[in-house]
């Protein structure tokens, strides 16, 4: 007869029903992953940031689509970030306020890298807005007044080696480490084709936006309130 | 009644034990949660000291010593840069008036954004490099650097060149991990304060000896300005963004939170605009205002940040709303035997001769 902390029950194991049993389990089971769900929340502790990354599927595609491209001598992002307003901050924390009052909807973000320096990088912040004016702008408000225009989306400008410029809903940045004249091509090369894809906007984009638009939303959700 | 049915006292019994089991492991898992904000709370109003100790009390230089050192150079000179500055603080013992033999000493650079060095949004690698070895060759024991950046750590650390520096001068770099914050408060003296409660990285200050700030002097979109106060932001834990919306009361807070050894302020590359983010090297300019790259030390962070805010970033001190509130902070811990010094008006110690500048 099984005992527990000494106590005799009245039934033998064979003379519990098979309900019985499977409740009994099922309880069990439950129990285990309450205790697993706390030890891991302990392990990861509440003051621990989250990687600030989309993890819906579709959002996660099309900006890999959108910094596919690489041009010569360069190497495409190896991974491609997506932060919806809540987490903006934690790629610009200290300027996410400002694009968050220009109506940010999301950031996709990666970095492309030489492939004879890996200390050479350029990086691609695409700034998705919740419309064309409000691109504009966000475009507006970083644009120094001695900025050389280039022909590039629906208005660029050039500073240094780094390139800017909205096209539809989107304000990008791209920006090289360095100030070379290699690199500068490069971003060029890069903005161009960021400009073209965001131009022909593919159903993946689009979805990818609708569910970053969703999260828009929620902006109060941390820190805005 | 058969031998399987329970009698109604039993079934009492059992539902009693029940509901004291029940009970027992609830108040058993409020008191574990609970259990490391119970000191907090039980010192609330008093200087946790474990966490607030102040780094600038065992070394507090003469009543006449230099309280900024600014050196300015026409390249970048960086060790030039910093002895220069450090010496300008006590021509006579140098770094050895701050570090000792046996200390570990804390350097907090801003490694707060994924960003190469170029774009001036991260304290300078070679910077960073030679107040290590400057510490070292003052019997330092350990050197420990130590941020909390909200991107990935690795990739802030990485991309900012000061974990391959920390390598090379065997240096250790400490990542946070949540296990390593404490619930800390900054109220000393009288006044209100916003982080009367808050998580702190404490890990690497529980360990250090002496505290160094070494930070990049950058325009700032909410703040105006980030530069040795605002640095220390950089170890503080729990949803910080939050705080932005009193980001001036919240940075002079900080001024008491941190009672640092020395801050040293980074010129070599001022981001004039778009801070704190930057990413455009339009923005960066070598010393800012001055044209060419600076290097400051201080022993008062306050006229430090008063200090690089009008000479390096061109702007008017007064308009700088933490400077003022972070006097007065000061001024109430000084009060209670805290802190070293906080003057918002860096021309009083221009007045008394205590601003000393180096061309190296």
């Amino acid at each position: 007869m099984p005992t527990f902390f000494g106590r005799r029950y009245a039934r033998s194991l064979g003379q519990v029903g098979r309900g019985e049993q499977v409740a009994g389990a099922v309880i069990l089971l439950l129990t285990a992953g309450i205790v697993a769900t706390f030890v891991a929340q302990l392990r990861t502790g509440p003051e621990t940031v989250s990687e600030g990354v989309a993890t819906d599927p579709r959002a996660r595609s099309s900006p890999s689509r959108l910094l596919s491209f690489a041009p010569d001598g360069w190497r495409a992002p190896d991974k491609v970030d997506t932060y919806g307003p809540e987490e903006l901050y934690q790629k610009i924390d200290g300027r996410a306020d400002a694009f968050l009052d220009h109506g940010c909807v999301g950031l996709t973000f990666g970095t492309y890298t030489a492939k004879d320096n890996p200390e050479r990088t350029v990086d691609v912040y695409v700034f998705e807005m919740r419309t064309p004016d409000d691109a504009e702008a966000v475009y507006r408000l970083e644009q120094p007044p001695e900025a050389d225009a280039i022909s590039l989306g629906t208005a660029g400008y050039g500073a240094g080696s780094a390139v800017f410029f909205y096209e539809q809903a989107y304000y990008v940045q791209v920006l090289p480490a360095g100030s070379d004249a290699a690199d500068a091509v490069a971003a060029r090369e890069i903005a161009a084709r960021v400009a073209d894809e965001l131009r022909r906007g593919s159903a993946r984009w689009e979805a990818a936006s609708e569910v970053r638009g969703r999260g828009a939303g929620r902006r109060s959700g941390r820190g805005q309130e | 009644m058969g031998s399987d049915r329970l009698t109604r006292r039993e079934c009492l019994a059992r539902g009693a034990g029940a509901v004291l089991a029940a009970g027992l492991a609830g108040a058993g898992g409020y008191w574990l949660r609970e259990r490391s904000t119970d000191a907090h709370d039980a010192a609330r109003g008093q200087p946790p000291s474990l966490v607030l100790r102040d780094y600038f009390a065992p070394v507090t230089p003469p009543p006449d010593a230099p309280r900024i050192s600014v050196a300015i150079a026409d390249g970048g000179q960086f060790e030039a840069l910093v002895r220069a500055a450090v010496g300008g603080l006590d021509r006579e013992l140098g770094m050895r008036r701050f570090v000792g033999a046996g200390d570990v000493v804390l350097i907090k650079p801003n490694v707060g954004f994924d960003r190469p060095p170029a774009m001036g949004a991260t304290t300078h690698p070679e910077l960073v490099r030679w107040v290590v070895r400057l510490c070292r060759a003052a019997g330092a024991r350990e050197v420990l650097i130590a941020d909390h950046p909200i991107e990935s750590p690795e990739a802030c650390f990485a991309r900012s060149g000061i974990a391959r520096v920390a390598g090379e001068e065997g240096a250790r770099i400490v990542l946070a991990a949540s296990r390593h914050f404490t619930r800390v408060s900054a109220r000393w003296g009288s006044g209100q304060r916003v982080l009367e409660d808050w998580p702190v990285f404490v890990e690497p200050l529980r360990r250090a000896t002496k505290l160094i700030g070494i930070a990049p002097v950058k325009d700032h979109n909410l703040s105006r300005a980030s530069i040795t106060l605002k640095n220390w932001y950089g170890l503080l834990g729990g949803r910080r963004n939050q705080l932005h919306q009193a980001i001036h009361e919240v940075i002079s807070d900080l001024a008491v939170l941190f009672s640092p050894t020395l801050v040293i302020a980074d010129g070599t590359r001022v981001m004039l605009a778009n801070g704190p983010t930057g990413g455009r090297s339009t923005d960066v300019r070598p010393g800012g205002m001055l044209g060419r790259p600076v290097v400051v030390a201080a022993t008062d962070p306050v006229a430090c940040d008063a200090w690089c805010y009008e000479n390096l970033l061109g702007r008017d001190p007064a308009e700088l709303t933490y400077l003022g509130l972070a006097r007065r902070k000061v001024a109430a811990a000084a009060a209670t035997g805290r802190c070293g010094f906080g003057e918002s008006d860096w021309r009083v110690y221009d007045r008394r001769r205590l601003i000393v500048t180096t061309n190296v």
